[in-house]
């Protein structure tokens, strides 16, 4: 346990490396040659890639850093699909970011940081690498949002994200030192041991670390009333910056939220499922019911993440009060998978958003895409799937990940009433697929106002129709996805 | 009977017009009437026959479907044996009625036969005389008895009464239920109230996003202060109510 | 029975890989070519049906032809599929009316005519998969996937006030089938982790569990069918929607909502099913009267048969909770015939629209004279509508009716009223619009049905004349199966002295 183990941090390694690599080497290359700081990023993060495959084969729970840093299952997978998520958000952002002066080496190098920071989040085991990895990951969003300067309301976003951002993390440090105080120790699973064996004598400072740390993960999820920040930092932000914002920092939210309150504060549970539920609650009916009112799409996507994250919150307070191991790992399964389902949905709508984005025009209004139907009927399909996803109607993937949500919600042996909430959690989610297939409906069923022609570059293309591919792919195979999140989980629990 | 005499007394009127239109000599016309009145009188104790047997209703009914086959062949008829089938058919449906029609009368009123029969036999004539004879009189009953005429004119009204009541009856109430029931009720309140219902909340909760700041992060602290609030005194609320 | 062949797989899988194939055809290159390609996949895809009928034994209660594959190993979901008494000739009829769909919208559709046939080979792959799943959630997938290309046609192709009926129509089934994702997984936990359907068949249950089950399959189940008064989202789709659009959701979408009552509703929760039969009754019946006069008074054609559709399943569902043979394989029958006379009806009207572009009953008059070829053909579908013997419509409604005498004199009287008024809307629309003298120069200048157009009603003349002269093969193929479910729905799930 004390031993370093580098082997187990292999990936951060190689990300890190390449970070400051890419940073440097794009220093010497003019602007002509920038295309050598973006294909020196993408094979950073297919190399980082391959490294958590095959650390995710080994199926190993091991840890580095003297206990500070765990590599498992479950970890493994979140940062594979977080590596696809910026390497995805990266090829995106070419059209916008070229004709913004944005594509410069900052871009990348901010990226690869802002991912390691998701990485170390994922796989911390002690409570200052998760702040380590909180504000490397954040510090680099508030950088990467303000990095068109001369927007204000780029700039107006990235100080809100900040502001908030760094309320949140007092919040969280807060937290955890009250967490500190309490059990004596900094390391997880130390704390599991120590509450669970009732040495923490001081009760209500536990109570209040809780809150404190459920406040901290809630505001990094997105959820309400800590999610105050996602629309307008959505709708200011760059949008590749948006996309990388909503990708990949959602699922270090998950497992940060893994981590403290499932392997750290399990015999809580108690306390911390019901602040959970009630933030799921409230999340589900500001997320969907705001988005309604919405024209702009980049805001629209904000609000929906609220309600996703709502949704998702769900099966995360499921399983764990009065539960069994394999109740937590099945609940903790279907909310991994729902956060992976969402982000490929995700992506693929900032895609599209971003394949129509130009010099000089930003498609981020809804109307902006009308008529995409007759324009390219391709692409407008991939927007529909991506929205069908979120809506959860099947054969898409994001289906599945309402189905095990529900499922896992449904198996919960808490005292709460789960029939009337999974009801309420679907009268809200048809309320969500109103403003989902709105967005449909102005593609398809809409004249096109704007006949300018768009293109791409081959490779975001290729990405873009592999992602729409994955949605419906994902949605009649679904198994093998969710058997990965459930087995992960599973090992992860209880190795 | 009122309705077969025209056969009898009113085929002179057409002969002239057949004589016109097919350029046939009268003679050859005629037989057609006398193929009639011999197929009319001859076949009558036939016909007396079936009536002991079956009874008047029946032999009146088939005369008088009979007559009407032979009116419409007379009508559709171009040659001359064409009009003297119809007249033969014609001519055993009349004889049917005729007899029977008389032959009842003498049974229903025994001790009246004459009158009886007389009256039965001036239905032939007085359908020649309304038709044929005065054919102003029937203007004049109209115009006397207007009422007793509509009504029977009318079938009784009871046509009027189906169009009336059940008719736009039957339409009022679907209209009702149409725009009270379906337009009004169920889509306008419940399916699209619901939906404005949803619109309206929406923008009301939109407008928690004001923008500033100090706004989000006092409803981060908010949260918090509630939640703090909650859970560090919920262990007491539940000790005190047991 | 294990099938020999994967008739079904290909029965579903056949027309949709067509489809995606026409998908990626993308413009408007050759649209003679993409229609071509759609009647053969059309055609292909009744084929493929066939041998499922032919080899269909009567006797045997369980499911035939199926196929289980294991599909999520950890939901325990598997892609089960086969077919028994109950949805075997909703199989056929949905590859049927394909055929015709593709035929109504030949000269119709001019511009994205690739998606177009896309989406209605995609559907009726998707339908096809609905009365075939035997596992809750591969039924689940297909019937919800339904929307998807259903609201695309409305949306995409259809009349001026599309956008409202084709959101109102996705809203308001999705709604429904929402609260019944609801009642699915909760059977799955209860079931031990199954979403085998005959598994839950068999299960015990309490009665509140029943009856919050019943009442969440009802809600998915009579936005579909319609029944009174969820019934309003029906007529809105119907005119807005192109024609085949009108007939294949007119045909075969409404039997999705019936045929979940039949394999969900009554097998799984019988007891409430007893409880709250009363209240189904009471809707169909109110379906039935409320809805024949409203159809009464309506001036758009495609309203309403739009109406009328709504009375006929009324009768399906007043015939599955009077709990009789008769009642039940009445009301199987009348789906049957429905989908031939209702997808006729629409056809009919779309075939006057095409030329006129109105569907204003005032805007016709005196079609016969220029239409009497048309004109005869519809009157056999009008007639079949009212419930004429010796037409498909007869067989369905006197079964119910009969069946419904026995159950309550009042509530087959109440039944009954739909000879009267059935007669009343379809009689007096047909008159309006066919018969007299020819009442403006639209009619006068209107050409009688062309070659493709009389084949497509000649077709379906001759189903609804077959059916209605002949039904004993039908009733034959449902006896089992019938007689099994009502054991079913007789046999309380509760435990003795509960």
């Amino acid at each position: 346990m004390s031993k370093l183990n580098f082997f187990a941090v292999l990936p951060e390694a190689v990300l890190l490396a390449s970070g400051c690599l890419v940073l440097l080497a794009d220093l010497f290359v003019s602007e002509r040659r920038r295309n050598l700081s973006y294909a020196l990023s993408l094979t950073a993060l297919a190399a980082v890639a391959l490294c958590c495959w095959r650390l995710l084969d080994a199926q190993v729970v091991q840890y580095a850093f003297g206990g500070m840093f765990v590599t498992d299952p479950m970890a493994q997978v979140l940062k594979l699909f977080a590596c696809l998520a910026t390497g995805f958000a990266l090829v995106y952002a070419q059209n916008y970011a070229r004709g913004r002066a944005m594509w410069r080496g900052e871009l990348f190098s901010l990226s690869l940081f802002t991912l390691l920071g998701v990485m170390t989040m994922i796989s911390a085991n002690n409570l200052l690498l998760i702040y380590l990895g909180l504000e490397l990951q954040s510090l680099s969003l508030y950088a990467l949002v303000a990095l068109r300067r001369d927007e204000p309301r780029a700039g107006e976003a990235a100080m809100k994200y900040f502001v908030l951002g760094a309320l949140a993390s007092g919040f969280l440090l807060y937290g955890m030192s009250m967490l500190y105080g309490a059990t004596g120790t900094l390391d997880i699973n130390e704390i599991a041991h120590r509450i669970a064996a009732s040495q923490v004598a001081n009760r209500p400072a536990l109570v209040l670390a809780t809150v404190f740390l459920v406040a901290g993960i809630g505001f990094k999820l997105g959820a309400a009333p800590f999610h105050m920040w996602v629309p307008d930092v959505y709708h200011g932000a760059p949008t590749p910056v948006a996309l990388m914002v909503a990708s990949a920092p959602k699922m270090a939210a998950f497992a940060v939220a893994f981590r403290l309150l499932v392997e750290g504060l399990l015999p809580v549970a108690g306390d911390w499922h019901v602040m959970l539920l009630l933030l799921a609650l409230v999340s589900l009916a500001v997320g969907n019911l705001t988005a309604v009112a919405q024209s702009n799409l980049k805001r629209m996507l904000g609000y929906s993440t609220v309600g996703q994250m709502g949704f998702m919150l769900l099966a995360m307070q499921s399983g764990v009060a009065g539960g069994t191991t394999a109740s937590t790992a099945a609940a903790y399964g279907a909310a991994m998978f729902y956060v992976i389902s969402y982000s490929l949905a995700t992506l693929a709508a900032f895609g599209v958003m971003l394949l129509l984005s130009r010099q000089g025009f930003e498609a981020e209004e809804i109307s902006d895409l009308r008529g995409l139907f007759r324009r390219r009927p391709w692409y407008a399909f991939v927007m529909a799937l991506a929205m069908f996803s979120l809506a959860g109607v099947p054969p898409t993937v994001g289906f599945y990940g309402k189905l095990v949500v529900l499922q896992a919600l449904l198996a919960d042996s808490s005292s709460v009433p789960v029939v009337w909430i999974a009801v309420i959690a679907v009268l809200f989610s048809l309320v969500g697929a109103f403003y989902y297939i709105r967005v449909v409906k102005v593609m398809y069923f809409e004249a096109p106002v704007d006949n300018q022609p768009f293109d791409a570059a081959a490779d975001m293309k290729i990405a873009l129709t592999a992602n729409g591919v994955a949605l419906i792919v994902l949605g009649v195979l679904p198994q093998y996805l969710l058997a990965l999140c459930s087995s992960a989980m599973v090992r992860t629990l209880g190795g | 009977m009122v309705m077969i005499a025209n056969y009898q007394y009113g085929w002179t009127f057409f002969v002239p017009d057949i004589q016109k239109t097919f350029g046939w000599d009268r003679a050859s016309i005629q037989w057609a009437f006398t193929l009639f009145v011999l197929f009319e009188t001859w076949l009558v104790p036939v016909e007396g026959w079936f009536v002991d047997k079956y009874g008047p209703r029946l032999v009146v009914l088939v005369g008088g479907i009979l007559c009407a086959i032979g009116w419409a062949i007379n009508a559709q008829a171009t040659t001359l044996n064409g009009y003297y089938l119809g007249m033969i058919i014609a001519g055993i449906g009349a004889g049917g009625v005729y007899g029977t029609c008389v032959g009842n009368a003498l049974k229903w009123f025994p001790d009246k036969r004459g009158l009886a029969a007389g009256i039965t036999a001036a239905g032939f004539g007085a359908a020649w005389f309304l038709y044929l004879g005065r054919p102003d009189l029937p203007e004049l009953i109209k115009q006397r008895f207007g009422g007793l005429y509509a009504l029977l004119d009318n079938k009784y009204y009871l046509d009027r009464i189906n169009e009336l009541v059940f008719g736009a009856g039957a339409r009022l109430i679907g209209t009702a239920f149409w725009r009270g029931g379906d337009m009004a009720l169920i889509d306008g309140a419940a399916v699209n109230g619901s939906a404005r219902l949803v619109g309206w909340v929406a923008l009301l909760v939109r407008r928690a996003q004001t923008g500033f700041i100090y706004h989000y992060a006092f409803a981060m602290l908010l949260g918090v202060g509630v939640a703090l609030f909650v859970f560090l005194t919920w262990p007491y609320v539940v000790a005190a109510a047991h | 029975m294990i099938a020999t062949y994967p008739w079904l797989s290909a029965a579903i899988w056949i027309p949709i890989v067509f489809g995606l194939f026409l998908l990626s055809a993308g413009r408007d290159r050759s649209p003679g070519v993409v229609r071509a390609v759609a009647l053969v996949a059309s055609l292909i895809g009744m084929l493929v049906t066939l041998p499922i009928v032919t080899g269909f034994d009567v006797g045997r209660t369980g499911p035939q032809f199926e196929e289980k594959i294991t599909w999520i190993d950890s939901l325990n979901a598997n892609y089960h599929l086969g077919v028994d008494g109950l949805s075997i000739w909703f199989v056929p009829l949905t590859a049927f009316i394909t055929v015709i769909a593709v035929l109504a919208g030949w000269k119709a559709i001019g511009e994205r005519v690739a998606q177009y046939y896309a989406s209605f080979l995609i559907l009726s792959g998707l339908l096809i998969g609905v009365f075939s799943a035997l596992d809750g959630l591969l039924f689940y997938v297909f019937f919800e996937a339904t929307l998807i290309p259903m609201y695309i046609i409305i949306g995409v192709w259809g009349g001026p006030n599309r956008v409202y009926a084709a959101i109102k129509f996705f809203l308001y089934t999705l709604l429904g089938s929402l609260l019944f994702l609801v009642s699915l997984v909760f059977l799955y936990q209860a079931s031990g982790g199954s979403f085998d359907i005959f598994a839950w068949q068999r299960m015990p249950l309490g009665l509140s569990a029943q009856v919050l089950l019943f009442l969440a399959f009802f809600a998915a189940f009579a936005v579909k069918v319609p029944m009174w008064p969820v019934h309003t989202w029906l007529p809105d789709a119907h005119v807005e929607a192109p024609t085949a659009g009108s007939v294949v959701l007119a045909a075969i979408m409404l039997k999705l909502g019936a045929y979940g009552f039949l394999r969900f509703s009554l097998p799984i929760a019988p007891d409430a099913a007893h409880h709250l039969a009363g209240f189904v009754i009471a809707l169909s019946l109110i379906a039935v009267v409320y809805i024949g006069f409203v159809a009464l008074v309506q001036t758009d054609m495609k309203k309403l048969v739009a109406y009328s559709s709504i009375a006929h399943m009324g009768f399906v569902t007043l015939g599955f909770f009077i709990f009789s043979p008769i009642g039940m394989e009445g009301a199987i029958a009348q789906m049957v015939s429905h989908g031939f006379v209702s997808g006729a009806m629409f056809l009919c009207i779309g075939v006057m629209y095409d030329r006129t572009h109105s569907r204003n009953i005032a805007d016709y008059g005196g079609v016969v004279n220029t239409m009497p070829r048309f004109a005869s053909l519809m009157m056999l579908f009008a007639m079949a509508n009212c419930g004429l013997p010796a037409t498909s419509g007869f067989v369905g409604e006197f079964m119910v009716i009969l069946g419904a005498v026995k159950y309550n004199f009042w509530i087959g009287l109440a039944a009954g009223s739909t000879l009267v008024l059935g007669a009343a809307y379809s009689l007096w629309m047909y008159k309006r619009v066919i018969f007299g003298q020819v009442a403006n120069p639209t009619v006068a200048k209107l050409t009688d049905a062309d070659p493709r157009e009389l084949l497509a009603m000649g077709l379906l003349a001759a189903a609804v004349l077959a059916m209605g002269l002949y039904p004993r093969p039908l009733t034959d193929a449902m006896h089992a199966s019938v007689g099994q479910l009502l054991q079913q729905v007789s046999h309380s799930k509760l435990a003795p002295g509960l």
